[in-house]
Formats: structure tokens, sequence, C-alpha cells
């Protein structure tokens, strides 16, 4: 009896521990940052292919008036838009057009956690109000949007954080005293710290993200044609999608299986393997290559590079400084932070910007 | 050796200093409350969206107010349960002088960027969702009364979704009238694909119901 309760003991201790260390680590925001620059990309193209037919998408006589929108029978009032208020065709131009520049705002960080929650407000719009245009490209472009809301997603790679740095730079060398410096040094640690807000953004991208894969490959498991092996066979016999013909598969029925059993292996294990250092690149990797198949064959590259957009939430913070910022091996997720945090070997005071400028002495401002 | 040569490759550098940041405790019961409520209606939408138990759709129904507003609400189901047919609209406009045009969408050589042309594909497409399938004549008692429910429910979604369609090309056009197609463009069998038939052989199209409109008179 004893034994069950120390079992259970550990096992709600070891959950929250575990749960914390999860949840509510502290992250670099680097992986946030360029989460977010790839995404603002990804919505501004997406949307500024509606130009070329916005009034019969979004015009309240377009394809879908409002009134056959009403009918679906999975429509509910609460999927809102605001292109069911506009009448006039220069409104709608006019709230497009600021759409755009939200997404394009968001794409080089400027006042980039306003432009996260309007430009999430805004896909949303856009979807509720023609739903039947869209597919898997739009369900991952509000997901990528919903949680760059959560986090400080302008705090890496952002025209805000170099403005921050900038504006930083200038307490610095304006700052006179002891009592200056240290304030100066309080407020850099406070704009590139560690964030648990990141860290709860970038997971909950995670999390959905293997939540996406595991349904989409228990799903396909319900079909025969993905255990016999020609459900690849059938989705590149589908002109429709098609942007160049694989149908000569059909002569290579080993590779044809092997992509349907891989695509199924791939996607209901991907929650698994994902998590492990040793398996991470290797179903990073397979994912990329899925979804680059996806875009090349079936004609959906926005959707393939929406969900490789979401994988990078997968890539570590030091990785990415060390990819983007071109820095040295030996440095890590202390990268981008103020290094005087970590009261190691580094030079005490010293601020390292976060894309990897020169680095500002307060020793220097000192003088 | 060779393991702390794979770690070093695989790993964060060391040196990592310890995070400070921290919350509160009653922050972090807070927050932890928002992120199970969040993680159950994400899992809870895609449990609800096949063949599902009344306990499923239950909890999804529970979370629905949520999923929708944060558009969350998706099954995921990509290709499946395996890949179908593709779906066309196919119309011909009737002008005042007597001249008729036919034309489809979507149609890769009006629609670009790739983008667009993916538009028009699900407008086509999605219209097959709100098709009833057909039911044999010695189906039983039960499957044919469901049948019948569905189709109750989703036949006046489709009138009105294709008429929404008719409607916007005669206004778009100047046409006085237009008559739609839906075709369903099979897949080939495996036994066509070896013997290399054509995608777009004519015997692999198939109208599945036609439907005509006419410009209101002014």
């Amino acid at each position: 009896m004893k034994l069950v309760a120390h079992y259970f003991r550990d096992l709600f201790r070891g959950t929250v521990a575990g749960w914390n260390r999860f949840w509510f680590t502290p992250t670099d925001p680097a992986t946030l940052g360029i989460v977010r620059m790839l995404t603002g990309a990804m919505l501004f193209y997406t949307h500024l292919i509606w130009s070329f037919d916005l009034a019969g998408f979004f015009g309240r006589d377009g394809w879908i008036t409002p009134e056959a929108m009403n009918k679906l029978p999975w429509h509910s009032p609460l999927e809102w838009s605001w292109f069911y208020w506009i009448d006039s065709p220069i409104l709608l131009w006019c709230v497009h057009i600021a759409c755009l520049c939200v997404f394009a705002l968001l794409t080089i960080g400027l006042f980039s956690r306003t432009m996260s929650v309007l430009a999430f407000i805004a896909t949303v719009s856009y979807i509720n109000r023609v739903s039947l245009a869209q597919f898997g490209l739009d369900d991952t472009n509000a997901m990528l949007a919903l949680y760059l809301m959560v986090g400080p997603c302008g705090a890496a790679y952002s025209v805000d954080a170099w403005r921050k740095r900038r504006r930083l730079n200038g307490q610095l060398s304006g700052a006179v005293g002891e009592g200056s410096v240290a304030n100066a040094a309080r407020s850099a640690q406070r704009f590139i710290e560690p964030s648990i807000a990141a860290n709860i953004a970038i997971r909950l991208l995670q999390f959905n993200l293997c939540v996406e894969y595991f349904f989409a490959g228990i799903g396909k498991a319900q079909g025969e044609q993905w255990w016999n092996g020609n459900a690849v066979l059938m989705a590149v016999g589908n002109l429709e999608y098609q942007s160049y013909d694989l149908t000569g598969l059909i002569h290579y029925r080993w590779l044809a299986s092997l992509l349907a059993h891989g695509t199924i292996f791939l996607e209901m294990s991907y929650c698994v393997l994902v998590w492990p250092r040793l398996t991470r690149p290797l179903v990073i990797a397979g994912a990329v290559a899925m979804h680059l198949g996806i875009g090349a064959f079936l004609g959906m590259w926005t959707f393939g590079l929406a969900m490789i957009i979401a994988n990078v939430a997968f890539v570590s913070p030091w990785v990415v400084r060390r990819v983007l910022d071109r820095q040295p091996s030996r440095g890590g997720p202390n990268q981008g932070n103020v290094e005087q945090q970590s009261g190691g070997k580094q030079s005490r005071g010293t601020v390292r910007s976060p894309n990897g400028a020169q680095p500002s002495s307060l020793t220097s401002a000192r003088k | 050796m060779a393991n702390s040569t794979q770690n070093a490759r695989i790993s964060e550098p060391e040196g990592k200093p310890v995070p400070k940041a921290s919350l509160a405790l009653h922050w972090k019961v807070l927050i932890s409350v928002v992120l199970l409520v969040h993680m159950t209606a994400l899992i809870a939408a895609p449990m609800a969206a096949g063949p599902c138990s009344e306990l499923e759709r239950q909890v999804a129904r529970s979370f629905s107010w949520y999923t929708t507003l944060a558009y969350i609400d998706h099954g995921y189901r990509f290709f499946c349960p395996e890949p179908s047919a593709g779906h066309l609209v196919r119309y011909t406009l009737s002008y005042p002088n007597g001249t008729t045009k036919t034309d489809v969408f979507p149609n890769l050589k009006e629609q670009w960027p790739r983008l667009l042309y993916h538009r028009f594909f699900m407008l086509s497409e999605k219209l097959a969702r709100l098709m009833s399938p057909d039911i044999p004549a010695d189906a039983p008692e039960e499957v044919r009364r469901d049948a019948e429910v569905e189709r109750k429910v989703m036949q006046p979604a489709l009138d009105a979704m294709v008429r929404s369609y008719g409607m916007h090309l005669l206004e778009t056009t100047g046409a006085k009238a237009v008559t739609l197609e839906y075709v369903e463009h099979e897949i080939p069998e495996e036994e066509d694909m070896l013997r290399d038939r054509p995608l777009t052989d004519p015997g692999l199209y198939k109208v599945l119901w036609t439907k005509t409109y006419e410009a209101p008179k002014l």
C-alpha cells in the first residue's frame, strides 16, 4: 500500500516538475522572432493573392454571398468576420490594403505585439467570410498567427528590437555615474532576457503541430488506400491537384507504397519522435521533405511552406542565433541575452545585441 | 569519446545560464488552467471530426464556442480517409445577343498564381461535401432514413451555394442565363494508369448535376 502511495506521490511531483519545466522555463525569443518574420511574409503573400479577385470573394455579391454562407450547416454565428459588414467596394479595398500593411509590419517586426493581434483578427476574418475557399494553408496561417500573439514575437529579428537597441545604446552613451549605468543595464535585461511568454508561445505551437500531425495520421489510417499503399498514386492521379505528372509512379509500386506508409508513419510518430534531441532532426527533415513534395507535386507550395514555418518552432533558439547571427559555436542560449546575467566568463556589463551587432560595453559608457 | 562528440553536435553548447525569470505560484496556476483548457479544446475538435462517439461529440460541442472563436476547430483530415476524385464546375453563359461561352473553374490557364487557382478549386471541390451520398435502394431502412435526414440539411445549403455562384457569374459577365454543371473527375484505375490512360480522358469526367439560372429582369 505504501509502495502505491509512493508511486502516486512521485508521479504527482514528477508531473508538476515536468509541467513547470515544459511551460515555465524562460527561453530566448530568437525562435519566436524568426517564426514571426516568416509567418508575416506568408500572411502577406496569402492575402495579397486575394487582390486578384477581391470583390469576387469578399464583396456582397461575390461567389459566396453572406446569405449562402448562413445556409451552411456548420456555419456558426461565432464565425466572425468584418467583411460581412462591408458593402462598399472602396471600403473593401481600404480594409484589404490596411490588412496587407498589418502583415507587412508584422513581417518586419514594427509594433509587433499589436500587429500580431491585428494579424490574427484579420486572418480569421478573411477565413470566416469565404470558408468554402479555404484549405489547410489557412488553418496553418491562423495557427501561427494565434500563437504569435502569446509571446514577445518582436523581441528578436525585428525593427522593434533594433529601435530598442538604438535607444539603449543612446542611454548607455549618455549614462553618467554608477546608478545610471545600472538602470540602463536593467532595462537592457528586461528587453532581451529569456522570456516565459516566448516559451509558452513556442510550446503551444509545438503542441498544436503535434496534434495536427497525429490526427492527420490517424485520419489516414481509416482509409484502405493508405494501408494498401495506393494512396499516393491516387493523389498524383488527381489532375486538379497535380503540378507535375507523377503517374509514372505506377511502374515503381514499391516507391509509391513507401511514400504512403512513410507519410502515415511520420504523421503518427511525429508527436513522439520530435521531442528527443536525437530523433528531432530526422523527424523535422522528414516533415520538410513531405511538405516540399506536397508543394512541388500537388501544387500547394503555400501550404507546404506554411507547415515548414510551423516546424521552425522546433528549432532551438541557439541554433537560430548561430545560423542567423553567425555567432561562434561557444554561444548558446546565452547569446542575445545580457551576458551580465550569466556571471560567468563573459566580461560583466557587456550587452550583446540580439541580432549579432557589435556589443556595447557598459564600462566604456562610464568614460 | 564518440558519445561526447555526438552530444556536442546535438545539444546546446555549454555555458547555459540558469534563467532567472520566474512567475508567482498563483500566476502559474492560472496560466496552467488556461493551457489545459486550450489543449483539451485543441484535441476535442479533431476527435469529433471523423467517426466518433457521443462522448467525443459532446466534449467537442462544449468547447465549440472557444474553438470557433480561436479558429482551432479543425479535423486535420488532409487526404483522409483517402485521396478522392476532383470536382469541377463547368458553366455555359448565354448572352443577350445569342452567343454562348463555356468555361470551367478551377482553370489553370485563367487562374494564376497557383494559390488563386487553389481558391477556385476549393470553391468547386467543397460543393461535394454538401452532396448526400447515393444510397442503394436495397440499403437498410435505418441507413436510408439517416441519409434522408442528412439530405434535408445539406440540400438547401447546396442549392444556396450553387445559386450564389450562378448569380455571381451572371452579374460579372452580363449574361442573361447561366447553366452550371457539376463534374466529377475520376481518378483512373490502376490498370488504366498502367496502360498510360491520360488523366484528361473524357471518359473520366462525369456530370453529377446541372442547374440553370436566369438574370433577374430589370
